[in-house]
């Protein structure tokens, strides 16, 4: 018998019982609508809380802040020049990128200026890790810079007024002060001004409440001058290849004395706590799912038993049992994935509503505001397929039963409608 | 073309009691030729209807063999059995069984989609045994909308969708009037003679089975007595070395 035989066979059983198998999908469908959502709270709770531990930082990033002199480790020192090697050394590791700080003032012509921290990088390494940008371009020169998204709003004229143009193409005067120690302890300040063009300007940050008025510029500026000659790195970071790599890399700098944090292993613990709640929560889903399944197998049986004369004409007339069970099988197969695309579409719609209603009654309520970008529902493409499979699979195992109760009729008996 | 050697069955007499049972077919030897139409004849519980029912592998006899088409069906088990009547059987029921949520061209057309033909053959061969059985007409319509003659024909035509060379029919005419019997009975001799169709046919009806090449009596189990009163044309052995049961 032809598959699509098969599916018109069902089409025309389903049909015959249109109200039964109406609510045995409606039952499956809450079921499953009822695994997602309970699912997706963890889900939410966890894309929530990562966000805000990564809070704009990258999940293949570790950061480098000391490497120990001894082997004990109890005596630790700046990351240096020399120490650049080392970090390139393990395997997986894309880029190192290595920033000196220094306090900085611009002026734009038409009186525009401001002040603020100045990163300098070797930006052949910063390219590597795939800076975003919402425009124009990374630097390609030594005089060329890139800076962030707020950084045109904190260029002001006498007036208070913001530059509203946009800064890409633009040369600012830009005066570059780093502190060196003097003997005796004395801190003097060292000062060099240089004409700066912006190329491009970093992507909005992910969260409002961050303000990014950075200005990258490349360390390669002040080769030839030694203006950075007795400074020591402010950042120093190691990016990865990926995001499974990052245990590696660390536990092998962690081998060369280096003082590093991931937070990958910061998410590594979150990730544990949530995989536990996710199974557990779907392992409750399931059991509604599964008290659907009594509702298959009941609609199941009372189809076999309706049909016990058909099918013994079928089998009479030389109807294979494999035939006989597949039919059966694909019509519970068919109300468990019609029951579970139907729950899946409702519980996106609950979660978005979810997601619109419960801040506001939060807020009103707890008289706080809820973290911004806090999700309480949400629903992967995973958690989606899982529900899918758990679903269908149960619909499969309730239909199993009857299916073979089927198979089983006995030709006569069914012939003299004596079932 | 179909041969039942020593064949024997015993009923179980409820579930539980596995030490009483009946007997009710013994040592039954039958050889139906290609061609040929038998007919058994018997009163009811002589053990005609098992006879049929074991040839067919609705049931699985007690004891002896069912050989059908030179193939022993003694090692089938219930899905070979289902390939083998669909492919080589054709069987026609006394009560028509056909299913009632299914049009009359649905019902002709079953045997096709077990079968996995292909639609465009599929519909030709439908339409055409709708047009041999006068049934042009009534293709869309149900079982509880035909007459019993119809619903008859509608059963001949799905039995024979599959081109078999055997059909096997138990009490073909209990559920038809006279004039309804004689077109069933002319028709299913126009089969025998166009197309060599081998029939092995039950029935408590003599004149029913008078159009048998031979006509097989069964009593308490026991095929007793074998006419012969159309001999088949071509037919060289006597009737009595063709069937008997010791």
């Amino acid at each position: 018998m032809k598959m699509k035989d098969r599916f018109r066979f069902v089409r025309q059983n389903m049909g015959k019982n249109k109200s039964r198998i109406a609510l045995t999908v409606l039952a499956t469908a809450m079921g499953c609508t009822f695994l997602i959502m309970i699912a997706s709270v963890a889900f939410g709770l966890q894309k929530s809380i990562v966000e805000e531990a990564l809070h704009g930082r990258k999940v293949t990033q570790i950061e480098i802040s000391a490497r120990a002199v001894d082997a004990d480790r109890n005596k630790h020192r700046q990351v240096n020049a020399s120490d650049i090697e080392a970090l390139h050394q393990p395997k997986h590791v894309k880029a190192v990128t290595v920033a000196y700080i220094a306090e900085g003032q611009w002026e734009l012509e038409g009186g525009y200026s401001s002040q603020g921290p100045i990163s300098m990088a070797d930006m052949a390494e910063e390219i590597k890790t795939d800076l975003p940008l919402s425009e124009g371009r990374l630097p390609q020169a030594a005089d060329e810079a890139v800076v962030g998204y707020h950084f045109t709003q904190d260029l002001r004229d006498k007036d208070g007024q913001s530059y509203a143009g946009s800064l890409v193409g633009a040369t600012l005067t830009t005066t570059f002060t780093v502190y060196t120690m003097e003997s005796g302890d004395k801190i003097q300040p060292r000062t060099e001004v240089r004409p700066i063009k912006i190329v491009g300007i970093l992507a909005k940050p992910a969260k409002e409440i961050v303000h990014d008025n950075s200005f990258r510029t490349d360390q390669a500026l002040f080769e030839s001058s030694g203006f950075l000659a007795d400074q020591s790195p402010a950042e120093v970071a190691v990016f990865v290849t990926s995001a499974n790599k990052v245990s590696g890399v660390a536990k092998a700098l962690r081998a060369e004395r280096f003082l590093v944090y991931s937070v990958a292993d910061e998410l590594k613990q979150i990730d544990v706590v949530f995989l536990i709640m996710k199974i557990g929560l779907v392992f409750v889903g399931t059991i509604a799912v599964l008290i659907a399944s009594i509702g298959i197998y009941n609609t199941m049986t009372m189809a076999v038993t309706e049909r016990a004369p058909d099918i013994g004409i079928m089998k009479a007339i030389g109807a294979h049992p494999r035939t006989i069970r597949s039919v059966f099988l694909l019509e519970s197969f068919g109300i468990g994935i019609i029951g579970a695309i139907i729950g899946t579409a409702v519980a996106y719609v609950l979660s978005m509503i979810i997601n619109v209603i419960v801040p506001p009654i939060v807020h009103a309520s707890l008289d706080s505001k809820v973290p911004e970008g806090f999700v309480f529902s949400y629903i992967p493409w995973s958690l989606t397929a899982l529900s899918v499979f758990i679903s269908a699979g149960v619909a499969i195992l309730s239909g199993l039963r009857p299916a073979a109760r089927a198979t089983g009729i006995d030709v006569l008996r069914a012939l003299r409608r004596d079932l | 073309m179909i041969r039942l050697e020593r064949l024997s069955h015993r009923y179980q007499l409820g579930a539980k009691s596995k030490d009483r049972s009946v007997s009710v077919l013994h040592d039954i030897d039958l050889h139906v030729r290609e061609g040929e139409i038998v007919t058994l004849v018997g009163r009811s519980g002589s053990g005609k209807s098992t006879l049929l029912h074991a040839a067919c592998g609705f049931i699985r006899p007690s004891g002896g063999k069912v050989v059908i088409d030179g193939q022993d069906t003694a090692s089938f088990g219930e899905g070979d059995w289902a390939d083998f009547r669909r492919q080589r059987i054709g069987v026609i029921f006394q009560s028509f069984q056909l299913i009632p949520s299914m049009t009359a061209y649905e019902n002709i057309e079953l045997p096709l989609v077990l079968e996995g033909t292909g639609d465009a053959e599929r519909r030709e061969r439908t339409l055409q045994m709708l047009e041999r059985f006068g049934l042009a007409d009534y293709a869309d319509h149900y079982p509880g909308e035909l007459s019993g003659g119809q619903q008859q024909r509608v059963g001949i035509a799905r039995a024979l969708a599959l081109k078999p060379r055997i059909v096997m029919a138990d009490e073909p005419t209990g559920s038809l009037d006279s004039d309804n019997e004689r077109q069933f009975l002319d028709t299913l001799q126009q089969l025998n003679t166009e197309e060599r169709i081998t029939f092995l046919i039950i029935t408590h009806d003599e004149h029913v089975a008078s159009i048998g090449h031979r006509i097989v009596r069964i009593e308490d189990g026991r095929l007793s007595e074998i006419a012969a009163p159309r001999p088949m044309s071509g037919s060289s052995s006597a009737p009595e070395q063709e069937a008997s049961s010791r």
